[in-house]
C-alpha cells in the first residue's frame, strides 16, 4: 500500500495505491490524522487498485470520520467498485462510510455549499397537523359567527323591550297614563281584605 | 517538525480584481458569508484587501444611502499584510493576535496569491490536534 497526498477544491485527496491489508491500518490512521491536524477536514480516501478493505481499516475510518464530522468535515471513500461498495455498505447498518465511484463525485459532495438546516419539505407541517389547523380555523370562524349572531339578538331584545315599554306616540302615551291612574284609583277604592283571626285565639281553652 | 502556512492554508480563495464595481464585492461578501476578500490585479498579484469596513466607509461618504453608486469601483485597503508559504504557524497566530487580523493572505515569491488562512482555520486545526492527541 502506498499513500500520496494532493489537494483539490479545498478537499484533501489521500490516494491509496495497492491492496490494503489489516496491518496497514496504523499507517492509514496516521495519514488521515496528519491531514486533520492541519485543520483540513474534508478528506477523500481514494482507493486505487484496491479490491477489498479489511474491517479494521473500515472501523478506523468510521471512527476518525466521526471526529471530522464534529466540525462539519467528512472522510469519504472514492474509486469504489460496485462490488466493494456493497461490502462496505454491509459493514454497518445504516452504512457509516460514504462511498463514491470517482474522485470527482467525492470532491463535489465535499465541496458543495451547505444545505439549509431545515429544508422546504421538512419545514412543512405534517398532514394531521394541517387538518388540526384547519379544524381549529373552522371552529374559530364558527365561534366568531355565533358571537356576531348573539350580539344581534341581544340588540334585538333590547330594542323590543324598549319598544314595548315606550309608547309609539303621545296619544298612546296619555292613554297608558290614564289606564295606570284608573288602576291606582281602583286599587285605592278597594278595601283591604280582613285578615283571618289567629288559630290560637279561636281555639277553646282546655 | 514545525507547521507552515502552506500546510494549513485554504487554497480555494475567493478574490476580486481591483476596479470591479461595489455591487460585485457586496454580493461576494454577503452570499459567501465572509467579511473580506483579497484584491488582486490582472496578474493575480495581491494588491490589498476589501472588507465590510471598507465598503461601509465608501458608502458613508455619500450624502444619502439611496445615492450609493453600485457601479462605482470599490475602494480597498492597499498593501494589506501577507505572509509567505513558509511562515511558521506560531508566527501566523501571533500576527493574527497582535494585529487582530481576521485573515492572512498567503503569497508566493512573486507576490501571487496562493492561499488564505483565517481565524477559523486556526481554531479548527487546534480542535483536531486536541481531539487526536
Amino acid at each position: 500500500m502506498k499513500l500520496a497526498l494532493s489537494s483539490e477544491k479545498n478537499a484533501e485527496i489521500l490516494s491509496v495505491t495497492g491492496p490494503i491489508v489489516a496491518h496497514d491500518v496504523n499507517v492509514l490512521r496516521a495519514g488521515i490524522q496528519k491531514i486533520l491536524k492541519t485543520g483540513k477536514n474534508k478528506i477523500v480516501l481514494e482507493l486505487v487498485q484496491s479490491e477489498s478493505v479489511p474491517a479494521e481499516v473500515l472501523r478506523t475510518i468510521a471512527s476518525i470520520d466521526l471526529i471530522a464530522r464534529e466540525l462539519s468535515g467528512r472522510i469519504v471513500l472514492a474509486g469504489i467498485t460496485p462490488g466493494l461498495r456493497t461490502r462496505i455498505d454491509a459493514f454497518a447498518q445504516p452504512p457509516t462510510i460514504l462511498c463514491f465511484e470517482t474522485r470527482a463525485q467525492a470532491i463535489e459532495f465535499l465541496t458543495a455549499p451547505p444545505k439549509p438546516e431545515v429544508g422546504p419539505e421538512e419545514s412543512k407541517p405534517a398532514e394531521s397537523e394541517l387538518k388540526l389547523q384547519a379544524d381549529f380555523s373552522n371552529l374559530r370562524e364558527r365561534v366568531a359567527e355565533l358571537e356576531r349572531r348573539n350580539k344581534l339578538l341581544e340588540e334585538q331584545v333590547v330594542r323590543t323591550t324598549i319598544a314595548r315599554r315606550a309608547p309609539p306616540n303621545e296619544a298612546v302615551y296619555l292613554a297608558k297614563i290614564r289606564n295606570l291612574e284608573a288602576k291606582i284609583q281602583e286599587f285605592l277604592a278597594t278595601p283591604p281584605p280582613t285578615s283571618p283571626a289567629p288559630a290560637s285565639a279561636a281555639a277553646p281553652k282546655a | 517538525m514545525k507547521t507552515t502556512a502552506q500546510e494549513i492554508m485554504s487554497t480555494e480563495v475567493l478574490t476580486i480584481q481591483e476596479g470591479a464595481p461595489v455591487e460585485d464585492v457586496l454580493k461576494l461578501l454577503i452570499n459567501h458569508r465572509i467579511t473580506g476578500i483579497p484584491v488582486v490585479n490582472a496578474k493575480r498579484e495581491m494588491v490589498g484587501v476589501v472588507s465590510e469596513y471598507d465598503l461601509m466607509a465608501q458608502i458613508a461618504k455619500v450624502d444619502s444611502a439611496n445615492k450609493v453608486d453600485l457601479s462605482a469601483p470599490f475602494e480597498y485597503t492597499k498593501g494589506a499584510r501577507t505572509i509567505s508559504t513558509g511562515t511558521d504557524l506560531d508566527e501566523v497566530v501571533h500576527q493574527m493576535l497582535d494585529q487582530k487580523f481576521r485573515r492572512l493572505p498567503v503569497v508566493d515569491e512573486q507576490n501571487k496569491l496562493v492561499g488564505i488562512i483565517t481565524r477559523r482555520d486556526i481554531i479548527r486545526m487546534y480542535y483536531y490536534r486536541a481531539r487526536l492527541t
